[in-house]
């Protein structure tokens, strides 16, 4: 399923930030938006149209989004994203794993709540929409087979190389760490595996890039990480 | 409990001293009296002599010159020959007239002679005998043998001495001991008191009123203690209430301009007037919520979560997070993080630390707007994890600096409480902010204490 097909379910009970939130998904691209004020809208909407995705108001009127999310998670799990305009929400959020997968603090401007709830989607369906591939101009990843397909040939990744270009291309535009691609390479124990990083990334460009020594995709931040440039990136 | 054990050794001291003082006292006052009776003897004895010598033959009989020989309190007195025969007499009792046999004398020269306390002189002719009322003296011989005598002035007496000393001594400790132990809790509740801990002695012996006060000084202190804090809490309760009510409205002002100015229906002047809606929403939303922070951090209601954390991906988790949120063409960011730097751990609340960076790079982008280079670096020593972001701007105005070197608690946040929470978000943790200006632009180092020993790598 295309991620702008999801299903949104927003819950928020200010009805101008609900109409406004609503109208920001729906200019970005999402097609199926339903909304609700109170946790019995809520819970009503959440049988009627299964969302694909919850964005929660941590205070309700008839209660609050901590214990709706419980209430809905046990019907069925689906990610769920907090929308608060108190620090001691955040602190809450922040401490206690409440499984929520992130949290927008209020007040938000658009692009950010586009991009977190897009993060969301990808993070959470990401076999289906990230598509089973990714293109580099003329360069083509196939995630299923894991092979690069480009003009001069087909190559074969490896897992690990597969896994970090994999974490490249959920914030592809974005820098992301040393730290965080070696996570995604090897899990919570990561550390000291930079410089084996580097060997990897090192073969991951030689098969993506047409002149690995002048990078045109897999971009070097110097003492900081990497990044997977867009498309239309210079 | 150093005090107390001072004031038992100047308890038991000054009890020494005046046992010391009394025994002084006593033995001077002795040895004046002794000296005193001792002066009065030889006129005792020379008028004894006088009046024996008053008595003299006149060729016919024994006569007192001088008339009598009773002076003062003496009633009666005689002159007996070597033979025991009354010569010369004076107002003796009838009773008396007799021969004096040689045991007689012996008798009554060492006790009494009826009753009468006599006292007898040698005289020429014979024995002076002369009395005084009956019961008017007490006489009593002091006979000892010299060993006994040498023992008692040698050692006795000053082992009497030494005993008396000792328990004085002893009896003083105990009352020490007494009186120290009733004092203790005393002791230690001021000791509480002073660093604000609540006590509650009780209120029973001699001490009891003073307890009785403590107490109250602590129930004081305690309501007073509370009364700031929720008189703190109260502020910054209503600090985050108003910042709460202030968001969702600037939702709506952000989110509208925001989608004013990507409408590209509409002409760039609305576009720019949307835009400017846009940026002063973001300064309000930044403002109310470093407002609600330092507020917090403040008053210490800001709940920290210290856990183990590595700064050196935090600094380039942070850092990216700049870079990603865009920054103009004109700034470059550098990272300075030596290898023996990177397995560093720290404990803290990483993310507030976090957000004392980003306050930082923030401070030093909106300050230089013709762009600058920032670095974000750091360095470690033995005690100590230094996070620096240096910029090569403008460097800070003195005043900022000026404000930003006075002690905390001193420090008015007037305009930029970015820069105080960045101070604020130090000392929580138990380090430092010190900020400078270099040769050209800031440099802000942020000093945390590491753990002694524990600095190893994960």
């Amino acid at each position: 399923m295309e991620q702008y097909a999801r299903n949104i379910l927003t819950i928020e009970d200010e009805p101008q930030v609900r109409e406004l939130i609503c109208r920001i998904l729906r200019d970005a691209g999402y097609q199926h938006i339903t909304a609700a004020g109170s946790c019995a809208e809520a819970r009503q909407r959440f049988q009627d149209q299964p969302p694909d995705c919850v964005l929660l108001d941590v205070m309700l009127p008839d209660g609050d989004g901590f214990s709706l999310m419980e209430t809905l998670r046990r019907q069925r799990d689906v990610p769920t994203l907090f929308l608060s305009a108190r620090d001691a929400d955040q602190d809450r959020l922040r401490g206690l794993g409440l499984g929520a997968d992130d949290y927008i603090v209020k007040p938000f401007l658009p692009a950010e709540l586009v991009l977190r709830v897009g993060a969301v989607l990808k993070r959470s369906y990401r076999f289906s929409s990230q598509g089973s591939r990714l293109r580099l101009g003329e360069t083509v990843i196939d995630w299923d087979c894991g092979t690069v397909r480009s003009p001069r040939g087909t190559q074969n990744l490896t897992a690990k190389e597969l896994a970090i270009l994999r974490r490249l291309a959920e914030q592809r535009g974005r820098i992301v760490t040393i730290d965080a691609l070696c996570r995604a390479g090897w899990g919570e124990n990561f550390f000291g595996y930079e410089n084996t990083l580097m060997v990897h990334l090192r073969r991951l460009r030689s098969k993506i890039e047409e002149d690995p020594s002048h990078p045109r995709w897999l971009l070097t931040q110097r003492g900081l990480g990497y990044k997977l440039a867009q498309e239309d990136a210079p | 409990m150093k005090g107390l054990g001072r004031i038992l050794t100047r308890y038991v001291l000054s009890a020494a001293g005046v046992a010391l003082t009394l025994i002084f006292i006593n033995a001077v006052l002795f040895f004046a009296y002794l000296k005193s009776s001792l002066d009065m003897e030889p006129a005792f004895h020379r008028r004894l002599s006088e009046l024996a010598a008053s008595v003299q033959w006149t060729g016919t009989h024994w006569e007192a010159v001088g008339g009598s020989t009773l002076e003062g309190n003496y009633c009666w007195a005689m002159l007996l020959s070597n033979d025991g025969d009354i010569l010369w007499d004076e107002a003796l009792p009838e009773a008396l007239r007799r021969h004096y046999t040689i045991p007689d004398t012996a008798s009554f020269t060492r006790w009494y002679l009826n009753d009468y306390p006599v006292q007898v002189w040698r005289h020429e002719a014979g024995l002076f005998v002369i009395a005084q009322p009956r019961g008017s003296q007490w006489k009593q011989q002091l006979l000892m043998n010299t060993q006994s005598l040498s023992l008692l002035l040698d050692y006795t007496l000053p082992a009497l001495l030494i005993l008396n000393i000792a328990a004085a001594l002893l009896i003083a400790l105990a009352f020490g001991i007494r009186l120290s132990r009733s004092v203790r809790p005393l002791a230690q509740g001021i000791s509480d008191l002073a660093e604000r801990r609540p006590i509650s002695l009780e209120e029973r012996g001699v001490l009891g009123g003073l307890s009785a006060s403590l107490n109250r000084a602590s129930e004081q202190l305690q309501w007073q203690e509370r009364m700031l804090q929720k008189r703190d809490r109260t502020r910054t309760e209503w600090i985050a209430g108003v910042s709460h009510d202030i968001r969702t409205p600037l939702t709506l002002v952000l989110g509208e301009a925001a989608q004013l100015e990507a409408d590209r229906t509409l002409d760039s002047a609305v576009h720019a007037k949307a835009q400017t809606i846009r940026i002063q929403g973001e300064r309000i939303r930044a403002l109310v919520s470093d407002l609600n922070l330092a507020s917090k951090l403040e008053y210490d209601l800001q709940p920290l979560r210290f856990q183990p954390f590595r700064p050196a991906e935090l600094l380039r988790e942070t850092a990216a997070e700049v870079l990603n949120g865009g920054i103009a063409k004109t700034f470059s960011l550098e990272m300075d993080i030596p290898s023996d730097c990177e397995g560093l751990l720290l404990q803290g609340d990483a993310p507030l630390i976090g957000r004392a960076i980003r306050n930082l790079t923030g401070n030093s982008i909106r300050h230089n707007p013709q762009g600058c280079t920032i670095t974000i670096g750091m360095r470690r020593t033995d005690r100590l994890c230094k996070l620096t972001v240096a910029d090569t701007g403008r460097g800070f105005p003195a005043a900022v600096l000026e404000r930003l070197h006075r002690p905390p608690e001193e420090a008015i946040p007037g305009h930029g409480l970015g820069l105080t929470i960045v101070r604020q978000i130090a000392s929580a943790h138990g380090g430092t902010a010190h900020f400078t200006n270099l040769e050209t632009g800031t440099q802000v180092i942020l000093s945390f204490p590491l753990p002694a020993g524990k600095t190893g790598c994960p």
